[in-house]
């Protein structure tokens, strides 16, 4: 599990995260919502500690992040994060030096299902290609935990489906995901739990379904009522 | 270890390309430069010889024979080791911003390796050291390709052969080669000091950002001070023998490298921010 607590950040002047809690289960997906600015970028690289925050502490399994956990969580930034001069298969091989948990077989089986060519070099992709390469780098490594931010952002509507139908397929099975988007609508049908963030504090934090049964309430209605009022 | 040779080899791949050019360019500027200030030489000799009625005796009496000096002293040498040096020069900014401004943010994937981040700094520091030695080692041979392209051109009796001792305790050459053990340790650890100083203040930039630069400007005053503390106390007191002083900045250079090192690994285990 994922543990972030009383987590507080500030940066410049502004408070970005204020006091921020909540929990991602394994075997669950968790979608961070809110608009740009709420902070959600901010708390997945808190969580990789690719930035400092102020107050709080955030475990993995029970544990601080060490050097050992980067083999058991993995963050898909929306952004590309290997050198744009490599091919995807220097990219491949760049992997499987570094990460033991790195899976060869399930890269190129990802490569087959986004239909990517591995000799392309990374920086004459277009902006939907990348955001597959970017998916497939993380999603080929045998974590645990998997925290994606914004990967429908910006791509056309066929990336967005094949991504989309990643996280119905066994690549996301039995894994923990923290997915931020602010456009709900593409994952709604996928997500088990949701937590609503603004103004860099968790305004509402629930299980989809156990909503949709006791309340009869759809995430964006929920969404609705805490944002809009 | 494994993690950080496979760092270096990742970093030395990144720069191979540009450092290929590099050396392409320095080794076309000196031989060009060996061949036209030889022919100059060569030509201005015999005209004046012919003009003025001199002898070859004459000539050199008067104006002295060629020896690898007259290249060493011109601008094509100079130019070209002044040109290799700024561009490691910026190399050693270069390679850590192009983590964070390229077109894209190798630095995530490089902070989420599954090794001590201390390793992506060491690994850098390598490859800038081995850049360094690659192109000094690549300077020794290009001399006596010039040497020997340079007495191909010119007459036996306006050349001048000279020693290796003497040909290295040119100016530059000196800096670059030593012949002192002492000295020689005492150039390289300060290159190093250097190149670990300025790392370290681009993570305090790196974490702190416009705080930073601030930061990162008062900590390269210190890490100056320490270096200079044997210098300062020499000044004051005047109780070293010179070899003494090199020794000492030397040992203080190494000191101010183990702070340098303290502070990134803190810096990019703690504060570090993409």
């Amino acid at each position: 599990m994922i543990e972030v607590k009383n987590v507080s950040k500030k940066y410049k002047r502004k408070q970005v995260l204020k006091d921020m809690s909540f929990t991602a289960e394994k075997g669950q997906i968790t979608c961070l919502i809110g608009i740009n600015g709420a902070g959600k970028t901010t708390i997945m690289k808190s969580i990789m500690a690719l930035t400092p925050i102020d107050r709080g502490e955030i475990l993995i399994d029970g544990k601080k992040i060490s050097k050992d956990a980067y083999e058991k969580i993995t963050y898909i930034p929306d952004r590309l994060t290997m050198s744009p001069n490599y091919t995807i298969a220097q990219s491949f091989e760049f992997m499987a030096d570094f990460y033991k948990v790195w899976n060869e077989q399930r890269a190129t089986e990802l490569l087959a299902f986004f239909q990517l060519d591995p000799n392309d070099k990374i920086s004459s992709l277009s902006k939907g290609n990348t955001a597959k390469v970017n998916l497939l780098l993380g999603l080929a490594l045998d974590v645990d935990y998997i925290l994606m931010d914004e990967p429908f952002s910006g791509i056309d509507i066929f990336s967005r489906e094949q991504i989309a139908n990643v996280f119905t397929s066994h690549l996301i099975e039995n894994r923990g995901v923290i997915i931020t988007t602010h456009e709900i609508n593409d994952i709604e049908h996928l997500i088990d739990k949701a937590v609503l963030i603004g103004d860099g504090r968790v305004l509402r934090e629930m299980n989809v379904e156990e909503m949709r049964e006791t309340e009869g309430k759809s995430v964006v209605d929920v969404m609705r009522e805490v944002y809009v009022g | 270890m494994n993690h950080y040779i496979k760092l270096v080899n990742f970093e030395v791949k990144r720069f191979s390309k540009l450092y290929l050019s590099l050396i392409i360019a320095v080794v076309a500027a000196q031989i060009i430069g060996a061949i036209v200030t030889s022919s100059f030489y060569v030509s201005n000799a015999e005209t004046t010889m012919v003009r003025d009625q001199m002898t070859v005796s004459d000539y050199i009496l008067t104006y002295g024979a060629y020896s690898l000096q007259n290249f060493l002293f011109s601008e094509y040498f100079f130019l070209s080791v002044i040109f290799a040096a700024a561009l490691l020069m910026i190399y050693v900014f270069f390679i850590w911003y192009r983590d964070w401004l390229g077109k894209s943010s190798v630095i995530y994937r490089l902070l989420m390796l599954p090794t001590a981040r201390r390793n992506v700094y060491f690994a850098k520091l390598t490859t800038i050291l081995l850049f360094v030695f690659g192109l000094t080692a690549m300077q020794i041979i290009l001399l006596e390709v010039v040497n020997q392209i340079t007495q191909r051109i010119v007459p036996d009796q306006l050349w001048m052969d000279e020693s290796i001792i003497y040909i290295y305790s040119t100016e530059l050459l000196d800096l670059l080669y030593p012949q002192s053990p002492l000295l020689f340790v005492f150039y390289y650890v300060i290159g190093i000091t250097a190149v670990a100083v300025i790392f370290t203040s681009i993570l305090f930039e790196r974490s702190y950002h416009l705080k930073g630069i601030f930061l990162a400007f008062i900590y390269c005053v210190i890490s100056v001070g320490i270096v200079m503390v044997p210098v300062i106390v020499q000044i004051i007191t005047n109780y070293f023998y010179t070899n003494e002083i090199y020794l000492l900045v030397t040992g203080f250079s190494v000191l101010t490298t183990a702070l340098a090192i303290y502070l990134a690994d803190y810096l990019l285990k703690r504060k570090i921010n993409v």
